[in-house]
C-alpha cells in the first residue's frame, strides 16, 4: 500500500515530573495514520490516550523521541512553530465541547479563520458554509449556554471544520452526550472523513470506536494492538 | 481583530460586573487623585508664564558671608541696576523694585490704604509683560511723579471714567501722581504681585541723592536681563568686580543671580512653592494609581483559573501568544478608559474641594491645553498595559493540553505574586496613616505650644506711617481710662513675625566676627503687655534719657534689650553694660545692653530661636497692640475705634486679633496636611476594593472546602479563621516593613521644624491596629457569609 504517511512518531515518550515521582505517559509509541484514515483510540482511564492526541495536535511536546507531520519533524518545534502548523492543519473537537462562552455560535465558528487573517468576507462565506454543514445556521448568535449539549458539539465540530484542516483530532467527542446524539456526531464525522478528512478520535465507547477503520489499543503509554477492520484490510 | 478584541473584553466587563466594578472605580479613584495632583503640579509651574523674557530674568540677590555662615537676600543696594546695566553689554535691561509698603492715596473723597504699592523703573513694563488695558505702554515710567495702575485700582478710583492723565494723590503730604497707564489686573499664578507701580524717580521727593549711591545697604530688589545666551555665572563675575570697585565692606559680599522662571519652584531664600512638595505630591499620586493596578493584578492572577479555559481553546484553534497578549492587554486597556471618564467626573465633583485645600485657582483645563490630556491619556494607556501585562503574560504562557484536560490549577508563582503584591499595598497604606497622623501631631503641637509671650486678646491697630508719634502717648493715655484695656503698646513689628536684622559685632567679638542680630522698635510698655519675662537688669525707662535709639551720639547710640539666645551668642557671662556695635559702612554706633528677657518664639516653629534685640525707638511704631479684658469685647472695640477717630480723624481705623495671625503662619502646613489624609483615605478604599475583591475569590473557590469541613463538624468561627488568617499574616507583615519606613520618613519631616515633637509610638500603634481593623471590616461581610453558608449547598457547587 502506498498511502502517504500524514503522522508518524517514533520512540515517542512523554513524562511528567513532580518532585516525588516521575509518571511515563507515553512510552516510546510508534504511530503511523495515514491521510484519509479514521482511526480510534482505545484504553483505560490513564492510559495515556489524551496524552498521545495532544501530542499529535501539538498542544502539548513529546520528552523524548520523534514526530513527523506531513514529513516535517516537529519534535523540538518552538510552540509558536507549532501553533503556526497547527492552526493550518489541524481541526479539534473535545469531550466538554470547549466553546467560549462569551462568543455567539458565528463567533466561536469565526475564530480559526479569525486567527488565520482571512478576510472578513471570505470568513464570513466559510463561517455561515459550516454552520450550515452542522445545521445551525438558525441558531448563530445564540451563545453556548442557550444551546443544547448535542447543539454545542455541533458548533464545535463546526469550529473544527471551518479551516478545511488536514486532520481531525477528536477528544471523546461523544463523552458528554446521550446515544442518540452521540450517533450523530458519529455520522458527520464519518461524512467528514467520506470526503477526505483524516480523523484520530480518543473514546471508550467500543460501538463509535466501530465507526473507525482502525482501533488502536492503549495500556499504560504503550500501544497493545492494533486492529485493522475487516472491511479496509487489503 | 481588534474588534473581536473589544467585543470579548466589554462582554468579559459586563458579565463579570463585580469584579469590573472594583477595577474600574479602584482606577477611576487613581486617576481623579492623579489628574488633581497633575492639575497641581501644572499650576505650580505655569508660574511667571505671562513673561515672555522669563527665561532670561534674572533676580540679582546678594550673598554676605561672614565666620558664621553665609546669608543670601532677594535683595540688592540702590545703584546696582543702572551701574551693572551700563557697564556689562550682556546685561539689557534692568528694574529696581522697592516696596512702598501700605500707603494712603486719595483721590477727591476716596481714601484707601494700599497694600502693594511699588516704587518702579521703566525696566518693569520692559522686562515683564504685563497686558495694557488702557494707555500708551511708550515711556512708562520715564518720569518722576508718574503712575501705573491695575484695573482694578482704576476702578476702585475712578469708576468708569478714564483715569488716564488723572492725578491720584499718595500719603499725608499729598505726593501728586499722574496716572499714564492700566494695566490688567495680574494673574494670580505669579510671586510678583503690584497694584500700583510708581515711577522709581519719583523718590527723589523723599530721599537724598545719597541714598541713589549707597553701595552697603541692601534695600530693594533689583531684575536683570540678560541677552539671550549669555553666561549668567561670567556675568556675576563682572558684577562683583563692579561692587567691590565701588565699595569695600568688612564683610565679604557676593551677588547670586536667580532665573526668574525657576523662583517660584526652586528659590533657597524666597519661600513661595516648593518643588519637593510637588515631588511628594506626585510619588503620592503614582503610589496611589499604583494601588489600583495591583488590584488588578491580582484580581486577574486570581481569576486566572476561569480564563484558562479560553485561553486554552483559543490557542487550540490557531491563536498565538502574541494575538492572546494583544487581547488581554487591550481589556485592561478598555478597562482604564472606562475608568478615565468615570475618574473625571469625579474630578468636577472634588475640584471646587480640592481648590479650597491647595489654595489654588484650578481649573479644568480647557481642549487647546491638548498637552494635559495628552498626559492622562498617556497615564491611562501606561496604567492599563501596567495591570493587563503580568495577567496577559501569565496566562497566554498556559499549555493548552493541561488546561482542556483541567489539571490546571493556579500556580505557587501567581500565589506568591499575590501575597507581596497585597503586602506592598498595606505598607503604603499604613505609612500614609503614620504621616497623616503623625504631621497632624506635629501641627497640634506647633498651634498650641507655648511661645513665650501673650497673644491672645490682644488688638492690633496697624498704623502706617510716622506722623502718630506725637499724638501716640495722648492715645494710649486715652485708652487706659477704660478698664477693659489692660495695656497698650506700640513697636515696628509684632512679636509673632520680627525678621529685619542688623549685622553687629560686640565686645569681645574677634576682628571681622559678626553676627545677624533681629530687631525691633519698641516702647516702654512691650514687654509688659506681652508679658514677657526680664531675667536681667532692666526694661527701658523715662528715667533714663539715653535709653532712645540716636546714631547722632555714636558713642552712646542708645539702650539694647537682648534675648538669651543673643547673650549665648555673644558669649557673655554679665551681659549688663556690654556694648553692641551696629557697622555702616565707616561709622560703628554703640549700644549698651540694659537688660536681657527671656528668648520666646517670634518666628514659625519650622525656624529655631534667633537672637533678637529690642530698641526704644516709639517713632518706628507702625503697630499698636491693645491688651483687653476677655469680657465686654465688642463694647471694647468700639471704645478703641471711637477715640482713635477722636485722636487719629484723618487715618482709617482697622484692627485684627493677634492669635488669627498664627493659624495663618502654619495654613500651608495645616493644608498640607489635609491634603494628606485625603489622599491616605483614598489609597486605603482602593486597598480595601482590591482586598474585598480577593476575599470574595477566595471564599467562591473554597466553597466546597467549606461545606466539607462544615460537614466534618468545623464552627463558624474556626471557618472565619481559616479564611481571613492569610489576609492578617499579610497586613501584619506589611506593618512590620511600614514601621520602620514610616520613622525614617516621619523623621526627615520633622527635621524640617526647629521645634517638633518626638516621634509619638502610638501613632504606629494606631496605625497597625487601623489597618487590622480596617482589614476585619473589609473581609468580614464574604467570610461571615461563606461561613455560615448551608454545607449542602456549598457541595453542589461543582
Amino acid at each position: 500500500m502506498s498511502q502517504k504517511e500524514l503522522i508518524k512518531t517514533v520512540d515517542l515518550i512523554k513524562t511528567y515530573r513532580t518532585e516525588e515521582i516521575e509518571t511515563l505517559a507515553v512510552n516510546k509509541v510508534n504511530f503511523t495514520v495515514y491521510e484519509g484514515e479514521f482511526v480510534a483510540i482505545m484504553g483505560p482511564s490513564g492510559c495515556g490516550k489524551s496524552t498521545l492526541l495532544n501530542i499529535i495536535g501539538m498542544i502539548d511536546s513529546p520528552t523524548g523521541g520523534e514526530y513527523f507531520f506531513n514529513d516535517i519533524e516537529i519534535s523540538k518545534f518552538s510552540e509558536k512553530q507549532r501553533a503556526n502548523l497547527r492552526k493550518h492543519n489541524i481541526g479539534f473537537i473535545f469531550q466538554s465541547f470547549n466553546l467560549i462562552d462569551e462568543l455567539t455560535v458565528y463567533e466561536n465558528v469565526e475564530l480559526p479563520l479569525i486567527y488565520q487573517k482571512i478576510s472578513a468576507t471570505e470568513r464570513k462565506e466559510r463561517t455561515l458554509k459550516a454552520l450550515d454543514q452542522m445545521n445551525m445556521t438558525h441558531r448563530k448568535n445564540h451563545f453556548p449556554q442557550q444551546l443544547s449539549g448535542g447543539q454545542q458539539q455541533r458548533v464545535a465540530v463546526a469550529r473544527a471544520i471551518v479551516a478545511d484542516p488536514k486532520l481531525i483530532l477528536a477528544d471523546e467527542p461523544t463523552g458528554n452526550l446521550d446515544s442518540e446524539h452521540g450517533e450523530e456526531v458519529m455520522d458527520i464525522l464519518t461524512e467528514l472523513n467520506d470526503k477526505g478528512t483524516t480523523i484520530v478520535m480518543v473514546t471508550h465507547s467500543p460501538s463509535f470506536a466501530d465507526y473507525a477503520q482502525r482501533v488502536v489499543h492503549l495500556f499504560d503509554g504503550n500501544i497493545v494492538t492494533e486492529n485493522m477492520k475487516e472491511k479496509f484490510r487489503v | 481583530m481588534i474588534k473581536n478584541y473589544l467585543k470579548i473584553a466589554i462582554r468579559n466587563l459586563a458579565r463579570q460586573k463585580f469584579y469590573s466594578a472594583i477595577n474600574i472605580f479602584g482606577f477611576a479613584i487613581g486617576l481623579s487623585c492623579f489628574m488633581l495632583i497633575m492639575l497641581y503640579i501644572r499650576y505650580e509651574f505655569s508660574y511667571e508664564n505671562q513673561h515672555v523674557n522669563r527665561d532670561q530674568i534674572y533676580s540679582v540677590n546678594m550673598v554676605h558671608k561672614h565666620p558664621n555662615g553665609t546669608n543670601k537676600l532677594p535683595s540688592t543696594m540702590v545703584p546696582v541696576g543702572p551701574t551693572m546695566t551700563s557697564e556689562i553689554p550682556e546685561i539689557i535691561d534692568f528694574v529696581r523694585i522697592y516696596n512702598a509698603g501700605k500707603t494712603l492715596f486719595h483721590f477727591g473723597d476716596i481714601d484707601f490704604y494700599e497694600n502693594r504699592v511699588l516704587f518702579c523703573d521703566p525696566g518693569m513694563f520692559t522686562i515683564f509683560t504685563f497686558p495694557l488695558a488702557n494707555g500708551n505702554s511708550d515711556q512708562l515710567l520715564q518720569e518722576q511723579n508718574t503712575v501705573v495702575i491695575t484695573k482694578e485700582i482704576a476702578e476702585k478710583y475712578f469708576g468708569s471714567n478714564n483715569p488716564i492723565g488723572k492725578v491720584l494723590y499718595m500719603d499725608e503730604d499729598q505726593t501728586p501722581l499722574t496716572i499714564a497707564a492700566v494695566i490688567e489686573n495680574f494673574p494670580e499664578n505669579t510671586d510678583l504681585i503690584g497694584e500700583i507701580f510708581i515711577s522709581f524717580a519719583t523718590l527723589n521727593n523723599y530721599v537724598s541723592d545719597a541714598w541713589f549711591n549707597n553701595w552697603v545697604t541692601t534695600n530693594l530688589s533689583t531684575y536683570i536681563l540678560l541677552n539671550y545666551g549669555a553666561n549668567a555665572d561670567d556675568v556675576r563675575l563682572k558684577m562683583k568686580a563692579i561692587m567691590d570697585r565701588n565699595s569695600i565692606t568688612e564683610v565679604e559680599r557676593d551677588f547670586e543671580l536667580e532665573q526668574f522662571s525657576k523662583i517660584h519652584l526652586y528659590s533657597d531664600i524666597q519661600n513661595f512653592g516648593s518643588i519637593e512638595i510637588l515631588y511628594v505630591f506626585l510619588g503620592i499620586g503614582i503610589l496611589i494609581l499604583f494601588i489600583a493596578v495591583i488590584n488588578f493584578i491580582n484580581l486577574a492572577t486570581a481569576r486566572s483559573l476561569k480564563r484558562a479555559n479560553e485561553v486554552g481553546i483559543r490557542k487550540v484553534v490557531g491563536a498565538g501568544r502574541k494575538q492572546l497578549i494583544s487581547q488581554f492587554l487591550s481589556e485592561s486597556v478598555i478597562i482604564a478608559f472606562v475608568a478615565l471618564i468615570i475618574g473625571f467626573l469625579l474630578i468636577l465633583i472634588l475640584l471646587p474641594t480640592f481648590r479650597t485645600l491647595s489654595q489654588q485657582k484650578l481649573t479644568i483645563p480647557g481642549i487647546d491645553q491638548w498637552k494635559f490630556y495628552l498626559q492622562i491619556i498617556g497615564v491611562t494607556l501606561i496604567i492599563g498595559l501596567l495591570s493587563g501585562s503580568y495577567p496577559a503574560f501569565y496566562l497566554s504562557s498556559f499549555i493548552p493540553g493541561s488546561i482542556l484536560k483541567q489539571k490546571f490549577s493556579s500556580s505557587g508563582k501567581g500565589r506568591i505574586l499575590r501575597k507581596v503584591l497585597v503586602i506592598f499595598q498595606f505598607t503604603i497604606a499604613v505609612v500614609m496613616i503614620i504621616s497623616t497622623l503623625t504631621t497632624k501631631k506635629q501641627l497640634d503641637y506647633i498651634s498650641n505650644k507655648d511661645l513665650g509671650f501673650q497673644k491672645n486678646q490682644i488688638v492690633v491697630l496697624p498704623v502706617e506711617s510716622n506722623d502718630i508719634a506725637d499724638k501716640m502717648e495722648t492715645f494710649k493715655q486715652v485708652l487706659k481710662q477704660n478698664s477693659a484695656i489692660l495695656n497698650v503698646t506700640g513697636s515696628t513689628l509684632l512679636p509673632s513675625s520680627i525678621g529685619m536684622y542688623n549685622n553687629v559685632t560686640w565686645e569681645g567679638a574677634q576682628e571681622g566676627e559678626t553676627v545677624p542680630l533681629i530687631q525691633n522698635k519698641v516702647d516702654y510698655d512691650w514687654l509688659k503687655t506681652f508679658e514677657i519675662e526680664l531675667l536681667k537688669g532692666r526694661n527701658f525707662s523715662k528715667e533714663y534719657s539715653t535709653d532712645l535709639q540716636d546714631y547722632r551720639r555714636p558713642n552712646y547710640a542708645g539702650a539694647i534689650l537682648l534675648n538669651e539666645k543673643a547673650v549665648e551668642k555673644f558669649g557673655w557671662t554679665d551681659p549688663i553694660g556690654k556694648k553692641v556695635i551696629q557697622v555702616y559702612g565707616s561709622n560703628k554706633y554703640y549700644l549698651e545692653v540694659v537688660g536681657v528677657f527671656k528668648n520666646f518664639h517670634f518666628t514659625s516653629l519650622h525656624n529655631a530661636i534667633h537672637p533678637l534685640s529690642l530698641f526704644y525707638f516709639p517713632d518706628g511704631t507702625r503697630n499698636i497692640s491693645v491688651k483687653i479684658h476677655p469680657a465686654n469685647i465688642k463694647e471694647t472695640l468700639t471704645f478703641i475705634e471711637e477715640n482713635w477717630k477722636n485722636v487719629f480723624p484723618n487715618k482709617p481705623f482697622e484692627y485684627y486679633f493677634l492669635d488669627t495671625t498664627f493659624e495663618r503662619q502654619y495654613k500651608s502646613d495645616r493644608n498640607l496636611n489635609k491634603l494628606f489624609s485625603w489622599f491616605s483615605i483614598l489609597s486605603i478604599v482602593i486597598t480595601c476594593l482590591g482586598l474585598y475583591g480577593l476575599i470574595a475569590f477566595v471564599t467562591e473557590q473554597r466553597t466546597k472546602e467549606i461545606g466539607v469541613r462544615k460537614v466534618l463538624g468545623a464552627s463558624v468561627s474556626t471557618i472565619i479563621y481559616l479564611v481571613s488568617r492569610e489576609f492578617f499574616a499579610l497586613v501584619g507583615i506589611a506593618t512590620i516593613i511600614a514601621w520602620p519606613l514610616g520613622i525614617y520618613l516621619m523623621n526627615l519631616y520633622l527635621q524640617t521644624f526647629a521645634y517638633r515633637i518626638n516621634l509619638p509610638i502610638f501613632v504606629f500603634f494606631t496605625a497597625t491596629v487601623a489597618a487590622f481593623t480596617i482589614t476585619a471590616l473589609t473581609i468580614s461581610w464574604q467570610t461571615v457569609k461563606a461561613a455560615n453558608a448551608n454545607p449542602v449547598r456549598a457541595l453542589k457547587y461543582e
